[in-house]
């Protein structure tokens, strides 16, 4: 796999024109490796055969539920997974995300949420495989950030990286162009119970743009959402 | 209980004054016989005149005029001497006796001579003695130590404290009695009240009222059944049908949306498109709030309670909605407060999520020409010193407002539950502030409309503890 759209997905839901519409929407998006099937049985043989690297189950199907095939599957191969059902109690959801799944969408959704999702789950899970130069380093407009020896070069100086400026990096970078929150990144770097630690964490983020930042009095990429968190810039 | 208290005090009152006042009217009845009778009396005892109108003359002895004319009133009469012999009579019936010993003296004197009654008066001459009318006067010696009749007063004053206090033992013993056996009965209702079912010992004098209440309550458990059975039918039938209608509306979004995004189509039909994406958005939002509005009206939907920091979760509420790609046209901005920070909260953070979404939510679809939201977060302290009581949180936009129906409808606080079911099914477009009002308020906390002069401000209360 080189890139997410290389993933193979497999769709399993008992409506034929949902999984024809969901198969335009994917085809669409770029993703060209869809298996489909309408039933759990369907859905074991597709299985067998395809060996998919991502599913989207529904929780009724004719012939089972989406929760007990998960569960099967789960047990040959740990592959992320994503309910989507016409099924909205929250019992139904928190069990859908007990038993591991990625995520639990309701119908009817948002054909770009959806989207949204899938692209996270498929980044998240295959970061390693798709860009194991990223999981390396990555580059923040001038400066190049290795993650592994936690040194950033920027036009030919060199800085160190401490422990909690690397957490708080990568946590952005993993999220590069969404906001994250001030909660997320004291979660990162303190773990729970990091109440108080929102104004070192200023700190931290004032080091980090000293060493990448042209301007740090300006930052240009590790960017403040006021009251809200940390923004890194997507990489123009 | 208190009004069963009073209903005894008044009880035993009106017990008391009815006992006083037959006593009182008893007294003054007896009274107006003894001064009617006595006076009576009184005319009749016109002895001693008559004593002194008889006279002894040469020519024996002489009734003046007016001494005949007090004699009328009596049978005949005669004087005796102190020898015992008739010396004078007056219409005396011929088998009288002229002649009388001092034992038929004593006699008569006290009791009937010939079944007359008489009576006797000392004359200057022996003993005046006159018959009245046979059976006119029932006569009963009577004789009372002097120690009685100086003490009757305050024997009066004892026989009526006695009385009174016998009463006052009476009214007390029976009423604490009808109070034992009314107890249980103004518990039974009260327990009727709060919709308790109620099972009473159905005995004693009490016993008939009891049935009657456990019938009562035998009844509300049925009826109550049937409406929860009711309630259960048609949150599970809204349940149904906005699962039915998952699916296809997901066909439907699914489809417009790529159609809206579809380059080969003209710009009136990618807009028709986006209208119907839009509408079916708002579809949407609508079974999601109806079937939630119906789980919390009729408690089906349990509170998944737990600790969470509410600053946290506000800023996770706000920044997907700018992860997810907000419009350039909105903006929404979060304050909270330093101490608002170290606050923790206890909650369902899946309902609290989905209200603080609908009123965010909320300015942003009734705003399309764009909209700043500002969410401010406080703690309200009522002492200083003590953690906070109450977080309050503001959602406040620059936008064209909540029409002032809308919010009357939200606000009326003293409408019945009734009510507010009405309004909620004639006014579908209120739904999911609805749901909002519904999840704090289940919260513990209160939500309410701050008048501002462009657009809408709300303030929500949540409690602390």
């Amino acid at each position: 796999m080189e890139q997410i759209q290389d993933a193979k997905i497999l769709l399993v839901d008992d409506n034929t024109e949902l999984l024809e519409m969901l198969s335009g929407i994917l085809t669409r998006e770029g993703f060209l490796h869809l298996f489909t099937a309408k039933s759990c049985k369907e859905a074991r043989e597709v299985y067998e055969r395809c060996q998919p690297d991502f599913m989207i189950l529904d929780v009724n199907l004719p012939d089972g539920d989406g929760f007990h095939l998960f569960m099967e599957f789960r047990e040959k191969e740990d592959i992320p997974a994503l309910f989507l059902s016409a099924r909205d109690e929250d019992q139904d959801r928190l069990f859908g995300l007990g038993l591991g799944a990625d995520d639990y969408i309701t119908k009817p959704f948002l054909t770009q949420e959806l989207l949204l999702r899938i692209r996270l789950i498929l980044k998240r899970t295959y970061r390693s495989v798709l860009h194991p130069e990223q999981e390396a380093g990555c580059r923040i407009g001038q400066a190049e950030v290795d993650f592994k020896s936690a040194v950033v070069k920027r036009n030919g100086t060199e800085n160190m990286l401490t422990a909690k400026e690397l957490a708080i990096l990568k946590k952005l970078v993993d999220n590069r162009g969404n906001i994250v929150t001030l909660d997320m990144l004291c979660e990162a770097v303190w773990g729970d119970g990091y109440y108080g630690y929102e104004n070192t964490l200023m700190v931290h983020i004032r080091h980090l743009r000293e060493k990448i930042e042209e301007n740090p009095s300006k930052p240009e990429y590790i960017l403040t959402v006021r009251g809200l968190g940390y923004r890194l810039a997507k990489e123009v | 209980m208190k009004s069963l208290f009073k209903i005894m005090r008044n009880y035993i009152g009106t017990a008391l004054i009815i006992t006083l006042s037959i006593l009182i009217l008893n007294l003054a009845i007896f009274a107006g016989v003894i001064l009617y009778y006595g006076s009576q009396e009184q005319d009749k005892s016109q002895i001693s005149k008559v004593a002194e109108e008889l006279r002894k003359t040469d020519q024996g002895f002489v009734l003046s005029e007016s001494g005949k004319e007090q004699i009328q009133d009596y049978e005949w009469a005669f004087l005796l001497d102190d020898g015992g012999n008739v010396i004078w009579d007056y219409d005396l019936p011929k088998d009288f006796s002229m002649k009388y010993s001092a034992s038929e003296i004593a006699a008569f004197s006290k009791w009937y001579l010939n079944d007359y009654p008489v009576k006797c008066w000392k004359h200057a001459d022996g003993l005046l003695v006159l018959g009245e009318e046979k059976g006119s006067v029932w006569k009963q010696e009577m004789e009372f130590g002097m120690s009685l009749v100086t003490g009757m007063g305050s024997i009066l004053k004892l026989v009526l404290a006695a009385n009174v206090t016998l009463i006052l033992l009476f009214c007390v013993v029976f009423g604490v009695h009808f109070y034992r056996s009314l107890k249980p009965l103004a518990a039974g209702i009260e327990n009727l009240a709060k919709e308790e079912g109620i099972s009473l010992a159905e005995k004693g004098m009490t016993g008939e009222l009891a049935a009657k209440l456990n019938q009562t309550s035998r009844i509300l458990e049925r009826q109550k059944k049937v409406i929860a059975a009711r309630d259960t039918a048609r949150t599970n039938w809204i349940a149904g049908v906005s699962h039915d209608i998952r699916t296809p509306l997901s066909m439907i979004m699914g489809y417009s949306e790529q159609l809206g995004a579809a380059e080969n189509l003209q710009a009136e039909q990618k807009k028709q498109a986006d209208i119907i994406t839009a509408q079916s958005i708002k579809i949407k939002n609508l079974i999601e709030d109806l079937n939630l509005t119906s789980k919390l009206q009729y408690q089906m939907q349990p509170l998944r309670k737990e600790v969470f920091q509410p600053a946290k979760l506000m800023r996770q509420i706000v920044v997907s909605y700018y992860n997810n790609g907000l419009d350039e046209r909105y903006e929404i901005n979060l304050d909270v407060a330093e101490e608002v920070e170290a606050l923790n909260l206890n909650g369902d953070i899946q309902l609290l999520t989905r209200a603080f979404e609908n009123l965010i939510g909320n300015s942003l679809r009734h705003n399309e020409e764009g909209c700043t939201v500002d969410i401010t977060m406080n703690a309200e302290f009522h002492d200083k010193e003590m953690p906070s009581e109450w977080l309050e949180v503001h959602v406040k936009d620059n936008g064209c407002g909540v029409p002032a129906e809308i919010i009357e409808d939200l606000q009326g606080e003293d409408k019945t539950e009734e009510c507010n079911q009405k309004q909620e099914l004639s006014r579908p477009h209120i739904m999911g502030l609805y749901v909002v009002k519904q999840i704090i308020t289940s919260h513990g906390g209160t939500f309410e409309f701050l008048d501002i002069e462009k657009g809408t401000d709300i303030k929500i209360l949540f409690p602390c503890a």
